[in-house]
């Protein structure tokens, strides 16, 4: 194993399912009464947030905690930073505290590698502005390869505000990786003019984005994109690129639908939709536990 | 002052290398071989060299001496092959009146290295809004006017800028950026930025704006000077242009000739630069240009930084790759060695070219001439470090890197400069 998880690049695909199986056996152990195991006794795992986070930080501190490791919290707004402290200085001060894993959030892309610079630990990237979120890929492969067994083949449709998500990079990686079919539907303001993979499709049609689709993922639209001129605003957006119940007669049709959170009711997804038995998105938050101590696991140094 | 002999060296003399000695008496250049004393140089293998003119400097001073002082970028300069270099106005506060055109002529003139040829701002401030005193600029020695860092997007502004700067025959230069459209960009828009998840700067950010400046010197029938062009789109515009007779002139730098955009995948912040690294095929293009004799000069576009502020992020590092100690050589390296273009074929957009454009006098390396040479091994190599870089900035792509060609001498008006 490679000593940092940054982005999906650092993990071939063998890794990877070595990953999801192992999640897979720390999933069983969540489901016991009695929840902790004593894998990172005496082992320090730092996280380091830079942004908010409220989702993110939860999953990893409770992954930790069910595997007995102990935990230090450094959470830092960026105005801090911009008193001239730099990462690079914030880290050492930390590496000399001897930390295992860092976990680290930050809302500018590549901080993770300047962390990994500076340390002598695992570095785990846990969403680096809009380039990588790994560990959400992870969760989002482990949650299809669960219920289908296998990812290769499998039409994996998104939609939302692809141009700025990391979750999207990731994803992308990751099914390309283990051998899906990507589509995108999204309005070409938030479509990368680059496109990111010559294999993945898109489309401006929701009824042929959802056309077979075995996943339907669908992204948290931001506020400040309407701000900003980006789309029209929520009502037009709902109208054409919202994930609404008529749209999953076209689906295959088992269909699961997925979202990382949090969701926009009635805004990229219909209440309706979100709350139907195809969704898997409170699925996905237990996934996520059970395959972040299953990262924690294979990049923890012996 | 001693006479110097430098002996064993290749002389380009009139475009063509000669193996022959060469002498500086009096501080000038002659081939006969002086009476009396004088010291040698052995300079065996070496190349001896008209020396450069930077069009294109940033000089941080006044106001940003953390980053470079006059001190420091007058001994890059002469490290550099250079005697000669142009200062951009955009210093704190900005280069935009008569005294601070003065100040740097005479405090730029205390270290005896190198000249400062002074650029002021177009505007006021570089704020794009009121006119600067251009005029007694000029007086005061300015060389040419610029907003550089910024570009007047205006063009009424733009259009009276000009007419007022032409009036007084002061050299135009602009940097044709279009900042709606570049905003919060922090490399090359394409499948690099979308990979790392960092803001583009797209090509139209900067074509946009060219086409622009062509119409408003085609009008106004005012030259102008495009800097730092990027694109192959940019420099296929202006090369159109000037078929239809219009005097639009404009330089590359060294980085773009060098550099891409997939150089930033590291997200080393030593290659975040404005006008951004692009692609292979423009860089590709650029240097086939050079090979034609299609371009009109190269600038360095030297921008040091202090290294604190290249530690930040990617997309909070301030633009700017420290570049006059280096940028010969690296020159040397990508025309000469990578593109087997000779020496000979473009040292001059380094040397005369500029002083041309600027309406300056030639400096050739001829009998009775002022001895403005350097002689540059093109065979030894040497690590670039903190310690082998002058500038305060050591900002440079080529930081822990060993480069082949190494500037041994360098001389202005007759005196040795460099080594100091």
């Amino acid at each position: 194993m490679r000593k940092h998880l940054i982005t999906l690049d650092d993990l071939s695909k063998e890794q990877i399912i070595s990953i999801l199986e192992q999640g897979k056996a720390f999933k069983e152990i969540l489901s016991r009464p009695i929840k902790k195991i004593p894998t990172l006794r005496g082992k320090t795992i730092g996280l380091l947030f830079f942004e908010p986070s409220t989702r993110t930080k939860l999953s990893f501190e409770l992954a930790a905690k069910r595997m007995s490791a102990d935990i230090v919290n450094f959470s830092a707004s960026t105005s801090s930073l911009k008193k001239n402290e730099s990462i690079k200085d914030t880290v050492m001060t930390l590496d000399a505290m001897k930390i295992d894993i860092y976990v680290v959030r930050h809302p500018s892309p590549g901080v993770p590698y300047i962390i990994a610079d500076h340390i002598k630990g695992s570095v785990i990237n846990a969403g680096d502005g809009a380039h990588s979120h790994p560990t959400q890929a992870i969760l989002d492969l482990y949650t299809m390869w669960e219920r289908f067994g296998s990812i290769k083949g499998l039409n994996v449709t998104i939609v939302g505000d692809v141009k700025y998500s990391r979750v999207v990079r990731s994803d992308i990686s990751g099914l390309l990786k283990m051998g899906a079919n990507i589509t995108l539907c999204t309005p070409k303001t938030l479509l990368p003019r680059y496109v990111i993979d010559s294999r993945v499709r898109h489309t401006f049609d929701m009824k042929k984005a959802v056309k077979d689709a075995d996943v339907i993922m669908g992204l948290r639209m931001q506020k400040e994109r309407q701000d900003s001129g980006i789309i029209p605003d929520e009502v037009e957006y709902n109208h054409f690129f919202g994930l609404k119940s008529h749209l999953l007669e076209h689906a295959s049709k088992d269909v699961m639908i997925m979202h990382p959170g949090p969701i926009n009711r009635g805004i990229e997804i219909d209440g309706e939709v979100a709350d139907s038995k195809n969704s898997v998105i409170n699925e996905q938050v237990t996934n996520g536990l059970a395959t972040r101590m299953s990262i924690f696991y294979h990049f923890v140094e012996n | 002052m001693n006479n110097v002999e430098i002996k064993n060296a290749k002389v380009l003399i009139g475009g063509k290398f000669e193996k022959t000695a060469v002498y500086i008496c009096d501080g000038k250049i002659t081939f006969s071989k002086p009476k009396g004393k004088h010291d040698v140089i052995d300079a065996a293998g070496a190349l001896v060299l008209p020396s450069l003119f930077d069009i294109h400097t940033h000089l941080r001073c006044p106001g940003q001496e953390y980053k470079e002082d006059l001190d420091s970028v007058t001994k890059a300069a002469v490290h550099g092959g250079y005697t000669d270099i142009s200062s951009m106005p955009n210093t704190s506060p900005p280069a935009d009146n008569e005294a601070l055109i003065n100040y740097i002529k005479l405090e730029g003139a205390v270290f005896k290295r190198c000249r400062i040829h002074p650029f002021g701002t177009l505007t006021l401030g570089s704020k794009g809004e009121r006119l600067s005193r251009m005029g007694l600029m000029k007086k005061a020695g300015a060389v040419g006017v610029t907003d550089d860092g910024k570009c007047i997007s205006n063009g009424t502004i733009m259009m009276r800028a000009m007419e007022y700067a032409n009036t007084h025959g002061l050299f135009i230069m602009d940097h044709a950026e279009d900042h709606d459209i570049s905003a919060n960009g922090v490399l090359n828009e394409g499948v690099v930025s979308e990979k790392l998840g960092l803001t583009g700067i797209p090509e139209i950010a900067e074509t946009i704006v060219i086409k622009r400046d062509i119409e408003i010197s085609r009008y106004l029938n005012i030259p102008m000077h495009i800097t730092h062009v990027s694109t192959k789109r940019g420099a296929e515009l202006i090369l159109a242009a000037k078929k239809d007779g219009i005097k639009i002139t404009f330089d590359v730098t060294p980085h773009h000739l060098a550099f891409t955009d997939e150089d930033c995948l590291s997200f080393d912040t030593n290659f975040k630069v404005n006008p951004p690294l692009r692609l292979d095929s423009d860089r590709t293009f650029l240097i086939d240009l050079i090979k034609k004799g299609l371009i009109d000069a190269i600038g360095t576009d030297h921008a040091p930084h202090a290294d604190f502020e290249k530690e930040y992020p990617f997309d909070r590092a301030p633009f700017g790759i420290s570049s006059l100690d280096t940028a010969f050589c690296l020159l040397y390296a990508t025309l000469t060695v990578e593109n087997k273009i000779p020496l000979e074929k473009w040292i001059g957009l380094i040397s005369s070219a500029p002083r041309k454009l600027l309406g300056l006098r030639p400096s050739e390396l001829e009998e009775g001439q002022r001895a403005n040479i350097f002689i540059f091994h093109p065979k030894n190599e040497w690590k670039v470090d903190r310690k082998t870089i002058y500038s305060k900035g050591k900002n440079t792509p080529l930081q822990g890197k060993k480069i082949k060609g190494e500037v041994l001498y360098t001389f202005n008006n007759g005196k040795m400069v460099y080594p100091f």
